[in-house]
């Protein structure tokens, strides 16, 4: 029975080593992508259980919803920013 | 002016008659020195000295110094109206150039910056490449003759800032995230946070990790930084070019291949960045005629074999050849990588066998690689053509 839940987000995938980030604190973990649940890539959210302050990753669960949430967070924002940009050749 | 009358005898009628004589009016004239900033002050003190002989009010006689101060008085609106009206005609139309310093005073919006001209390119004066060394990740300052200074990429969240500010950086005229994995934007937000940043550009590709999301609330809220998405453009950064190489059209699904690729030139110098372009990208940059023959590469990804393209290196020809890498378990760089790298470059440094390497390119092509003050590889001069011609 896991105590607490924590979001982790795959950041890349480096041959089979998927690049975690801690939703909380961007703490950064390699772990094999064959422990965590089938279909987990480069940007999916997953839900995982902890003990004792461990990720018990035989628990964790895709956000797909969450994921897509985020993405179109991120549009937005880029959107927004794309705004002040003035375009062509910059002269710095 | 003012008058004072008396009477006294006057030559001309022979008895005595009303005279007449001029009498400075002193706070009008002091109303006019103050309104001309002392110009008007020489008049005053003439006048004041030479108020003319006194005019018999019978037989006439003109004040004597009244022409004077009307001379003076139509050379100072002579000298005004050139000064105002003519001299800026002669000049012709006002410059339009927008200084760095109006940019960061808030004058002007940056998007008025695009009429200033690059830097000319002084023969002698050296573009410096600086890899840090900041383990597993890329972290690159380009620094021009002129002072301005480009960060491309931050690190995997290793504290930068102290790197930067040894190597006197102040502000970042632009900073570059060329795509938004951990190991190149996580020291991104510190970077925000602690120097003064001009503009900003990245592939406009969303990612959903807390790291990005805090670089982008970040940029969100600081609207001094002009964002730039990385389209085909030139970046003048002084007399250094950065030249930002089409994206791919297609959306891949791995954020490595919309790595943003720049081309730096400095005359016949130039250097390869692309973050962790693999292939895919590569061959894109190939298939568009994008990849020039170049000085210097940095190695994609790391050293990763997915990012070995002899194709691209056949085209590119390094003659020096960068892999910003550190400790870690994903193989980087892969050794037969390595060995093909080794064949097409005369040198192959490391960050993480050397450290932090600086690469100086002067305009005629030649180089100089500093491993701190040691000159420790060098390079003949290599004219070329620009990137555009």
């Amino acid at each position: 029975m896991s105590e607490a839940e924590r979001i982790w987000v795959v950041d890349r995938v480096e041959g089979g080593i998927a690049v975690l980030v801690a939703d909380d604190d961007e703490e950064t973990l390699d772990v094999p992508l064959g422990v965590l649940p089938p279909g987990s890539r480069e940007g999916s959210v997953l839900r995982v259980g902890e003990s004792a302050g461990e990720p018990l990753w035989a628990s964790a669960v895709l956000d797909e919803e969450f994921r897509l949430e985020r993405l179109r967070q991120a549009e937005a924002a880029l959107d927004d920013l794309r705004k002040r940009d003035p375009g062509g050749d910059i002269v710095l | 002016m003012a008058h004072e009358q008396f009477m006294r005898s006057c030559a001309g009628c022979g008895v005595s008659t009303m005279h007449v004589q001029q009498k400075p009016n002193h706070i009008l004239h002091l109303l006019l020195s103050v309104f001309t900033i002392g110009i008007w002050l020489p008049v005053w003190v003439l006048l004041s000295l030479f108020r003319g002989k006194p005019q018999c009010m019978t037989c006439g006689k003109k004040p004597g110094l009244f022409g004077v101060g009307f001379l003076f008085f139509l050379v100072l609106i002579g000298a005004f109206g050139y000064v105002v009206v003519a001299e800026p005609l002669l000049r012709g139309p006002a410059e339009t150039g927008v200084s760095r310093e109006m940019v960061e005073a808030g004058e002007v919006a940056p998007s008025e910056v695009e009429p200033l001209s690059p830097a000319p390119l002084d023969q002698e004066d050296p573009v410096l490449i600086t890899f840090l060394n900041v383990g597993q990740g890329d972290a690159i300052l380009v620094r021009s003759p002129e002072g301005q200074t480009a960060l491309i990429d931050s690190g995997p969240g290793f504290d930068i800032i102290p790197s930067l500010i040894r190597l006197g950086v102040d502000t970042l005229d632009l900073v570059v995230a060329s795509h938004p994995h951990a190991d190149h934007i996580g020291g991104m937000w510190q970077v925000l946070q602690s120097l003064p940043v001009r503009f900003y550009m990245d592939n406009g590709q969303p990612h959903t990790t807390a790291t990005y999301r805090a670089v982008m609330r970040e940029l969100q809220s600081r609207e001094e930084i002009t964002y730039l998405q990385a389209t085909p453009r030139t970046i003048n950064l002084g007399s250094t070019q950065l030249h930002v190489l089409p994206l791919p059209e297609y959306r891949s699904s791995n954020l490595n291949n919309a790595s943003v690729g720049l081309v730096v030139e400095h005359g016949s110098f130039r250097a390869f960045l692309s973050g962790d372009s693999e292939r895919s990208e590569l061959g894109h940059f190939l298939r568009v005629g994008a990849v020039p023959d170049v000085t210097l590469l940095k190695v994609p990804h790391h050293g990763a074999s997915d990012a070995l393209s002899r194709r691209f290196l056949d085209v590119a020809s390094p003659e020096l050849i960068v892999i910003s890498v550190g400790g870690n378990s994903y193989g980087h760089p892969n050794p037969g990588a390595l060995f093909a790298y080794q064949s097409y470059a005369e040198y192959l440094l490391r960050t993480d066998l050397h450290g932090e390497i600086t690469v100086s390119g002067k305009p005629d092509g030649s180089y100089e690689v500093f491993l701190g003050e040691t000159i420790v590889a060098s390079g003949a001069e290599r004219p070329r053509e620009g990137v555009n011609e």
